[in-house]
C-alpha cells in the first residue's frame, strides 16, 4: 500500500520538486525488538538544489540517503523522484560513499569506466569522457595509475569523477570526504561546490560537519536522534558563488550558532 | 595543486631501499647451513651415528647422484608428479566451483555446512587404504587421495574470500544498477582471488603429501613406493636422497604457484617468501 504512489502527488501537487519524501519511516527488528531509525520524514528537494542532511551519529541521515537512492526499502511513506515512485536504484542517481571504493585491480581509467560497463553503455565515448572528468577533479593524466599509488584525497577525487561518469541528475553523497584530513576536505568541498554550480545537478550531502553544511548548501536539514526526525529545514540565504570569505560574515555565524543550539552543542 | 599531487605520487613510487640478495640475514642463514652440514658429516665420520640411523651428508649426496642418473628414477618421478598435479588440479577446480555454488546460495550453504565440517574433521590420510581398495594399486587411487586432501583448503578459502566483499562495494555496484552476473565477475571473484590463491598454495603442498601417502599404502610405481622399497632394503642414504628430492619438488611446485599468484594478483600485498 505504502509503495503505491498517490495520484495527486504524482501529477499536480509537487511538480516543482524533483524529490518528494512524504511520511517516510524506517524501522528494523534487532534481537526481537523493533527499532525506529526514521520517523515521519517529510522533505522536498528542488531540481538543482544543494541540500545537506546534518545531524549526529544515529540520526538516520545515511539511512535516509540510502532510501532516496533506492538502496534500502522504506518501511512506510512515499518517495517520488521525478514524479516516479522509487522502487530500487536508478541510473540517473550517482551515489558516493565515505570510502572511495575503487577496485584495486583496475586502473583509474578502468575504474571510471565501470559505471558505463555495468550500464552496457558506449565504452569508446566513455574513454573520451575519462580525461575530461579527470581534468575536472584536478587529476589530469592519471588514467593508468592504480589505486594503491594514490593518496586518500586523490582516491576520493576519482570516486567523485566515477559518480559523474554516467552524468546523473542527482548526486547522493554520504560523507564523501569524512575520512580525509581537514585541508584536503576543504579543497574537495570547494571543487564539489564548483561542479554542482556549473552542472546544475541536484545534490544531497550527508554530513556531521556544521560549518561545511552551511557553507555549501542552499538548504540544511537538521536531524535529531531516537528516532531520526527533522529538527529544522532551513534555507541558507547567503548568495552564491560562495568563497571562504563567507565564513567571516555574521550571517554565516548566525546560521552556525542556530544549528549548534538546535543540536545542543557547546556550553550552555 | 597538480604539482603537489605529483610530488606525493613520486614519493609513493620511490623505491624502497633495495634489498641485496646477500644481506646480513642471508649470509648468517648460509653459515648456519654449512656449519650444520659440517657437524653432521663430522659426527657420522667419527662414528657417533651408525650409517643406518643417520648417513653422512656426503653419502646422501652420492646416493642422490646415483638416483638422478638412473633411468628408473624418472619413471617413478613422472608418476608421482602426475598424481600430485592431477589431484591438485581436479581437487582445486572442484573446490573453487563448489565454493562458488555454496556461496551463491545461503540455504544450500546452511544445509551442507554440517557435512563440510565433519568431512573436514576426517584425517584424510586415513582414507588412503579405502581408496586403494576402491581404485587398486594404480595411480588413480593416489590422484583421488591427493584430490581429497587438497580439496578443503581451497574450498574454505574460496567461501571466505567470496564472503569478504565489503558492504560499501556491494552498495556501490547496486547503486550502479549492476546485474548479479556483473557483481560476481567484476567484484566478488576478483575480491576473492587472493584468498583462493592462498588456499591453492596450501592445497598444492597437501596434494604431494596425498600422493606419497597413497603410494605408501599400496602402489606399483612412484617415489613413495621407491622410498618404501629402499627403506626395506636398508639403502638408507637413498631414502634420505629421496626425501631431499621430494622436498625440492615441493619447493619448486610452491615457487611456481607463488609466481603465478604474484603475476595474477598484482594488486595484493605479498610477503617475501624466502
Amino acid at each position: 500500500m505504502s509503495h503505491v504512489a498517490n495520484k495527486t502527488l504524482e501529477s499536480t501537487y509537487y511538480q516543482d520538486h524533483q524529490i518528494v519524501i512524504q511520511n517516510v519511516s524506517k524501522s528494523f527488528t534487532k534481537d526481537g525488538r523493533k527499532v525506529n531509525v526514521l520517523e515521519n520524514i517529510n522533505l522536498q528537494v528542488n531540481k538543482g538544489e544543494f541540500v545537506s542532511l546534518l545531524g549526529p551519529s544515529g540520526c538516520g541521515k545515511s539511512t535516509l540517503l540510502k532510501i532516496i537512492g533506492g538502496l534500502l526499502d522504506r518501511s512506510s511513506g512515499q518517495l517520488l523522484i521525478n514524479q516516479e515512485n522509487v522502487k530500487g536504484p536508478k541510473k540517473n542517481i550517482g551515489f558516493m560513499f565515505q570510502k572511495a571504493v575503487l577496485l584495486p585491480w583496475r586502473t583509474v581509467e578502468e575504474n571510471l569506466i565501470l559505471p558505463v560497463e555495468l550500464a552496457k553503455g558506449n565504452l569508446q565515448a566513455a574513454k573520451k569522457r575519462v580525461s575530461e572528468l579527470l581534468e575536472l577533479v584536478g587529476l589530469k593524466g592519471y588514467e593508468k595509475y592504480y589505486t594503491k599509488e594514490l593518496s586518500g584525497g586523490m582516491q576520493q577525487r576519482i570516486s567523485l569523477a566515477r559518480t559523474l561518469m554516467n552524468d546523473p541528475d542527482i548526486l547522493l553523497l554520504d560523507e564523501p570526504f569524512g575520512a580525509l584530513d581537514e585541508f584536503t576536505r576543504e579543497t574537495l568541498n570547494f571543487s564539489l561546490m564548483d561542479i554542482a554550480e556549473k552542472s546544475g545537478k541536484t545534490v544531497i550531502l550527508v554530513t556531521h560537519n556544521i560549518s561545511e553544511a552551511v557553507l555549501m548548501s542552499d538548504r540544511v536539514v537538521v536531524m535529531g536522534i531516537n528516532p531520526g526526525h527533522v529538527l529544522d529545514n532551513m534555507e541558507i540565504e547567503i548568495p552564491k558563488p560562495r568563497t571562504d570569505q563567507v565564513m567571516a560574515t555574521k550571517q554565516y555565524a548566525d546560521y552556525v550558532l542556530h544549528i549548534r543550539e538546535l543540536l545542543g552543542v557547546g556550553r550552555t | 595543486m597538480r604539482t603537489a599531487i605529483e610530488k606525493t605520487i613520486q614519493m609513493n613510487k620511490r623505491e624502497k631501499p633495495r634489498k641485496t640478495l646477500w644481506n646480513k640475514e642471508a649470509i648468517l642463514s648460509t653459515i648456519l647451513l654449512v656449519v650444520t652440514l659440517f657437524l653432521w658429516e663430522l659426527l657420522c665420520r667419527v662414528g657417533v651415528f651408525h650409517p643406518l640411523i643417520l648417513p653422512a651428508p656426503s653419502l646422501v649426496l652420492v646416493a642422490t647422484g646415483e638416483l638422478i642418473t638412473s633411468s628408473f628414477f624418472y619413471l617413478h618421478l613422472g608418476v608421482t608428479l602426475y598424481e600430485t598435479i592431477a589431484g591438485f588440479l581436479i581437487g582445486g577446480i572442484l573446490a573453487i566451483i563448489l565454493g562458488i555454488i555454496v556461496s551463491a546460495n545461503l540455504t544450500l550453504y546452511k544445509v551442507l555446512n554440517p557435512f563440510i565440517v565433519v568431512f573436514q574433521a576426517i584425517p584424510k590420510i586415513a582414507l588412503a587404504p579405502i581408496f586403494v581398495t576402491w581404485f587398486g594399486f594404480g595411480s588413480t587411487a593416489k590422484v583421488v587421495m591427493a584430490m581429497t586432501i587438497c580439496f578443503f583448503p581451497t574450498f574454505v578459502n574460496t567461501v571466505v574470500g567470496l564472503k569478504s566483499v565489503d558492504e560499501e562495494s556491494r552498495l556501490l555496484f547496486q547503486s550502479m544498477v549492476a546485474r548479479k552476473r556483473d557483481i560476481f565477475l567484476k567484484l566478488s571473484l576478483p575480491t576473492a582471488l587472493p584468498n583462493i590463491f592462498a588456499g591453492l598454495k596450501s592445497s598444492l603442498t597437501f596434494a604431494l603429501i596425498g600422493a606419497i601417502v597413497g603410494e605408501f599404502v599400496g602402489a606399483n610405481e612412484g617415489l613413495g613406493l621407491l622410498l618404501d622399497t629402499f627403506n626395506f632394503q636398508l639403502e638408507i642414504p637413498k631414502v634420505y636422497a629421496l626425501i631431499v628430492i621430494l622436498s625440492l619438488i615441493g619447493l619448486v611446485l610452491y615457487l611456481i604457484i607463488e609466481w603465478l599468484d604474484r603475476k595474477l594478483i598484482f594488486w595484493g600485498d605479498h610477503d617475501k617468501i624466502i
